[in-house]
């Protein structure tokens, strides 16, 4: 005599097993300014999208106001 | 100062090549207050006073203030109705505005969860962007480097940027510019784990004389790219607009920066105007008013004719070309009776 196994033993509800979890938010983990642990980076890194060095180049390609000659 | 009016400036042909698509402008600046709104207002209602149906989409989320410029202190619907899903399409937010040519889509301001929306939402308001049915769609970004103003900004396939010559303002423009590019690369590249990597390593390292050549080191690591690459450095093409200039310094100022960028990026920059420094703009602004339905023969409104003249879209839409600034006027002179505010 078969004995009929009960499948649905989970408390989620029939239509929250469908499909993937539509909550999750995705996001491309490349434009993250976190160390990436799995590469076993620790600190942070610095993403400034301009440096120093590159701000006091800029500034000289400025010509001012009044000293265009 | 009038620019460089050449019939075959890139940008004539980037808006013949938007025939076949939306003509989609997107107009950015890297900084506040340096006009953009004022030149979104403005470049919308001269397209609009031609003849063409045109879409003024304030996506400055969180911080719009389009509508106000407009003298519609409280519009019906605004961008928040979207992305809170209230309507399904995007077309259901359009507002219209005194001009029959020109519809608004304000940007809910004071409200914290649509100036951050989710990457889907994101999304699907720049897919319905493209499907909004006009001639024109002028998009007037927020001022900060968000994720949001940069897919945005890259999403349109032609991008003004809003500057003016003084040092913190042409920084956040040069911000704003790189910025996008690098995002503009990666999403080339998303897929090319190898070309990512050299990108974060130039972002991680800082720029450097000796490091700065990022365009060399992506051609050096694989052949098979560099088609892709140069397509990037061919569309990447924002237009310049000089704001409140009140020497020929702007003009060296933007040779100076576009020898610097195509040095160190590879892709090439255009000035498409220059509008001088104008007390009637200062004045319309004060009265929340267009300046070129108020003061239509202002230098600005003669300037922002120039613009269309360079960038090809000084026609109407019956196709005739408007050759003089006389002309133009007389169009502007048309549209401005529909605004209520004038008429006081």
């Amino acid at each position: 005599m078969s004995k009929e196994v009960e499948v649905n033993k989970s408390p989620r509800s029939e239509d929250r097993r469908k499909g993937g979890d539509r909550r999750k938010v995705h996001t491309d983990p490349a434009t993250l300014p976190f160390p990436d642990r799995r590469k076993g980076e620790r600190r942070q890194m610095d993403r400034r999208i301009v440096s120093e060095e590159e701000k006091k180049e800029i500034g000289k390609k400025i010509i001012p106001d009044g000293e265009d000659g | 100062m009038i620019p460089n009016q050449s019939n075959n400036s890139i940008f004539s042909d980037a808006a013949e090549d938007l025939g076949v698509e939306k003509k989609i402008f997107a107009i950015a600046s890297g900084k506040g207050g340096t006009g953009k709104s004022t030149f979104a207002i403005n470049f919308s209602l001269a397209l609009a006073a031609l003849g063409h149906e045109v879409i003024l989409i304030d996506a400055d989320l969180g911080g719009a203030d389009i509508s106000n410029l407009l003298g519609i202190s409280t519009p019906r619907y605004t961008m928040k109705d979207f992305i809170h899903g209230e309507v399904t399409y995007l077309a259901e937010v359009l507002e219209s505005t005194p001009s029959p040519k020109l519809r608004l889509i304000a940007g809910g301001s004071d409200i914290v969860s649509i100036s951050n929306p989710l990457y889907q939402q994101k999304m699907k308001l720049i897919r319905n962007m493209s499907q909004l049915e006009a001639d024109y769609i002028i998009v007037d970004l927020g001022p900060d480097i968000s994720f949001n103003n940069l897919d945005f900004f890259n999403a349109a396939p032609v991008g003004f940027l809003i500057t003016q010559n003084i040092d913190p303002i042409i920084l956040g423009f040069y911000r704003f510019l790189k910025a996008a590019f690098v995002r503009r690369l990666k999403q080339e590249f998303k897929k090319e784990q190898y070309i990512l990597n050299i990108i974060n390593d130039f972002q991680n390292q800082g720029w450097s004389r000796k490091r700065r050549n990022l365009i060399g080191s992506i051609r050096a690591a694989s052949r098979e790219v560099h088609g892709r690459l140069e397509m990037v450095l061919e569309t990447f093409q924002p237009k310049l607009v000089f704001n409140k200039v009140e020497s020929n310094a702007a003009k060296k100022t933007a040779d100076q920066m576009f020898s610097f960028i195509l040095e160190n990026f590879g892709f090439r920059m255009q000035t498409v105007g220059y509008f001088p420094l104008d007390r009637d703009v200062e004045r319309a602004y004060a009265h929340s008013e267009p300046f070129l339905l108020r003061y239509p023969k202002c230098h600005v409104a003669k300037a922002l004719f120039e613009l269309l003249v360079v960038a090809g879209l000084n026609k109407t839409n019956s196709g005739e070309r408007i050759e003089s600034f006389s002309q133009f006027i007389r169009y502007t002179k048309i549209e401005a009776p529909s605004w209520q505010f004038l008429k006081v």
